[in-house]
Formats: C-alpha cells, sequence, structure tokens
C-alpha cells in the first residue's frame, strides 16, 4: 500500500490515528535505523527529514544492536500544514503538533516509558548512574535535580556512564545495569557543554530548541559501561549560588526518599522496599549540594576515593567517616 | 511516577484533651503484615495497605521490637527504666504515648482483643 498522494508531496492534513497495516513502510524515508533496545524496549527510528534521522541515529547508537528493527518511531515533517510534524509508533498516531522539538520531545519521553514501564522485573530508580574504579554511583532525584548534568560533569572527568534516567537494579545480582540512553541536556546547562552543542543546519535546529540529546560517546568513545556494583548513593540538589557540599546521610534516612524516587514502586512494593534496603546497606549514602559543577565532581570523585577495595561477598569495609 | 504518601517520623499525634495515650494495661503487638528493615542506622517500617514508610529513631525502634504481645505498657516501662537506669514513670509515660502513635498509624494491636 502507498501512502495518500496529498502525503507524498509533503501535506497529511487528515493523518489519521491508526493507519493501514504498511502504510508507513512504504513511505520514502529520508532515514531509517537500525534496531535499538531501550532494557525491554525495541524500537527502529525513520524519519522523512534526513538530518534528524542521522542525529537520532547517532543520539541512540549507545542502543543499537545487530539486526534490523521490527517497529518503528515513524517522524513525519508533512510542513506546510499547520501542525507538520506527525510521531507514529508502529501504526499510532502518538503525536501531532506544529513545533518539531515538542514531537521530538515526545519520541524521547516515549522511548523512556516503553523501556522503563517494561521491565518489571528489575528496579528502577529515578536517578542518573555513573562507575569509577569498580565504583558504581547512584545518583537519585526528582526532575531538576541536576542528575544529567552532574551525570554528564562526571563523564567528562572519566566516569563510566550507566544512565541520566533511569538506576536500574537487578534484583538477583543486586547490579546496576545500564540504561545508556542519549543524555537530555536542558538550556539551562548548555553552556557547561558548548563543545557538545549538536553540529546540525539551522534548518534542524528547531528539533533541539528544548533539549540536546547527547549520547555518552561523544564525550568520551569508550564512555559507556555495561554493569556496575552500586558502592555510593549520592542524593544531588542543584542550588544556584549555593556552596557546594557532600553530607553524610544515614541509609534510614534515605530510604523513604528512593522508594519515592521508584518507578512503579507500589507495583511490587514489598519487593522493591527490599531490593532498596540491600541498595543502601552496601553504599555510603550522601546528600550532595551542588552549586558549582566542577567543584560537585570534584568531591564525587573523592567520596568514590575513599571507598576500600570490595571484600569477599560483596560488603565493602568502612574505611571511616561513620555515617 | 506514583509518589509514596509519607514518609515520616514516628512522632506524637495531637488530639483533643492532650496528648495521645494507650492505658497500662495495653498489650501491643506488633501488626505481622508490617514489613520491617533494620538498616543498621534507623529502622524502617512499611506497611502496603497504607503505603506508608515510616523512619524509626532509635528509641522508637527499641519498643517497636518489644512490642511481642506478651507484656503490658507498664512491664514494658519498667523493663525498659530498669535496663537504661532511667525514671519508670516517666518511661511509662513515653511508652504508653508512642505505643499510642502506633496503633494510630495501624501498625499494632492490642493482644488483649485477640
Amino acid at each position: 500500500m502507498s501512502p495518500p498522494l496529498a502525503a507524498q508531496r509533503g501535506r497529511w492534513p487528515d493523518a489519521p490515528r491508526v493507519v493501514p497495516a504498511g502504510l508507513l513502510d512504504g513511505w520514502a524515508w529520508g532515514y531509517t535505523s537500525g534496531a535499538f533496545h531501550a532494557l525491554g524496549h525495541r524500537f527502529g527510528v525513520r524519519t522523512t527529514d534526513a538530518e534528524i534521522g542521522a542525529y537520532l541515529g547517532w543520539a541512540f547508537a549507545p542502543l543499537s544492536r545487530p539486526g534490523p528493527a521490527s517497529a518503528w518511531y515513524s517522524l513525519l515533517d508533512c510542513g506546510p500544514d499547520v501542525e507538520p510534524y506527525l510521531l507514529y509508533w508502529r501504526d499510532r498516531l502518538v503525536m501531532r503538533h506544529e513545533s518539531p522539538a515538542v514531537v521530538l520531545g515526545h519520541l524521547l519521553w516515549h522511548v523512556n516509558r516503553q523501556a522503563i514501564t517494561g521491565r518489571p522485573d528489575l528496579v528502577l530508580l529515578h536517578a542518573a548512574a555513573a562507575e569509577r574504579d569498580g565504583v558504581g554511583v547512584v545518583l537519585p532525584g526528582a526532575m531538576e535535580a541536576g542528575k544529567t548534568t552532574l551525570v554528564a560533569g562526571l563523564v567528562q572527568t572519566g566516569f563510566r556512564y550507566l544512565s541520566d534516567e533511569a538506576a536500574v537494579v537487578e534484583p538477583q545480582t543486586m547490579l546496576l545495569r545500564a540504561y545508556p540512553k542519549p543524555l537530555s541536556i536542558d538550556p539551562g546547562s548548555w553552556r557547561l557543554f558548548g563543545d557538545l552543542r549538536p553540529q546540525v543546519s539551522d534548518a534542524t535546529r528547531p528539533y533541539l530548541r528544548r533539549q540536546w540529546q547527547v549520547p555518552a560517546t561523544a564525550i568520551r568513545p569508550d564512555a559507556v559501561t555495561a554493569t556496575a556494583v552500586p558502592r555510593l548513593v549520592i542524593l544531588p540538589r542543584y542550588v544556584p549560588g549555593a556552596a557546594t557540599e557532600l553530607e553524610p546521610s544515614t541509609r534510614a534516612g534515605l530510604l523513604g526518599e528512593l522508594a519515592r524516587l521508584t518507578f512503579a514502586f507500589h507495583d511490587a512494593a514489598e519487593r522493591n522496599l527490599t531490593v532498596l534496603a540491600a541498595l543502601l546497606r552496601r553504599c555510603r549514602c550522601f546528600r550532595l549540594t551542588v552549586g558549582d559543577l566542577a567543584e560537585a565532581c570534584t568531591l564525587v570523585q573523592r567520596a568514590v576515593e575513599d571507598m576500600s577495595p570490595v571484600e569477599p561477598g560483596g560488603l565493602a569495609r568502612s574505611t571511616g567517616g561513620r555515617q | 511516577m506514583k509518589e509514596l504518601p509519607i514518609h515520616e517520623q514516628a512522632r506524637s499525634v495531637p488530639q483533643a484533651g492532650g496528648d495521645v495515650t494507650v492505658a497500662a494495661a495495653y498489650v501491643p503487638r506488633r501488626r505481622t503484615d508490617v514489613v520491617e528493615l533494620d538498616m543498621g542506622d534507623g529502622f524502617i517500617l512499611y506497611t502496603a495497605d497504607a503505603s506508608l514508610v515510616h523512619h524509626l529513631n532509635p528509641s522508637a525502634a527499641i519498643v517497636w521490637q518489644l512490642c511481642d504481645g506478651r507484656s503490658s505498657v507498664s512491664e514494658l516501662a519498667r523493663d525498659i527504666a530498669a535496663e537504661y537506669g532511667l525514671d519508670e514513670e516517666e518511661i511509662r509515660r513515653q511508652v504508653a504515648s508512642l505505643v499510642a502513635e502506633f496503633e494510630a498509624l495501624d501498625l499494632l494491636v492490642d493482644a488483649r482483643e485477640d
């Protein structure tokens, strides 16, 4: 089945909410990706605009897997309609808007949601995560806590990247698993990462008006790690102009906060609470007030350096700084 | 993401007429469906039906762990006071108040009613 003639000419005002099977497969796509895996969510991306397609392929590269994709996000620019930007997931229209940035943002949100809700066997914290010298660092925080900025800064200083959105705890092993989605850098942090500015044409830049999507591999080719042993839990909080401080916290004092920051906590509350408690018992815990990114990264690095080698059985031996 | 409703310390729930309390003969027994987690640096209770996480301070944790349905409030207070060399009457008042808080939060029951 071929797309409607009007749509092929760039106008599709009556784009259906559900397209007939195969319709989008016959589109003249400017870009078609391979397969990506975001935790259990498998997808590909195809776009009418070749440049934004290539950009997404680059941003999602750490999620790439061999072989073709079998389910698609289809991003169409059907200008000059009133709402020319369309996003389909499989055969369903999930977003139509006049702003390409809104539609692109929805694509990223949809990927995240599908990834996070698709793995009830895992415990997923709303957290960034990184690793250095065998020390996994979990950085839980609500929106605007500064997780992405902090983890991007850490990667720049040599940490390896697991995620900026979801710290994935595998209950059977208590290991951190990577969800190396693109770093979603907000405009407020663009000045800190000028060398990560997307290299796109002016025609494509409107897609990136709300956020930059940057793969950790753009910071360093070997930046992504698959797993880490959690040893530190550090709750960041960005406070403009504040003194940057790292303060020890009790494990019991953080458990309730981590429960609030666990995706779908109530779906398996007792299991999740038990896993969070086990995670905290393995870790030294801190609260980090971030006024300056470089200082915050230095403090996190020192906390890593203060960790003793892991004893057999996986329990850390305390070297001081009792909480 | 659904937010866990409350994370709170065990504390007094004021009621009309003064501090909440229970009778000295009250025999507190922990509910078996309360999840207990000893974090090493604090004690956590979780009730699934209320979706509440309670962070107990060390004193509250001691009292909680003694609520086994075999001793009355006055007996618990006597034992605690003797163990720590404290004033029994003051400890009885504090234990009664704490047990009342636990009951108000649906964490324990009076074993005399079993």
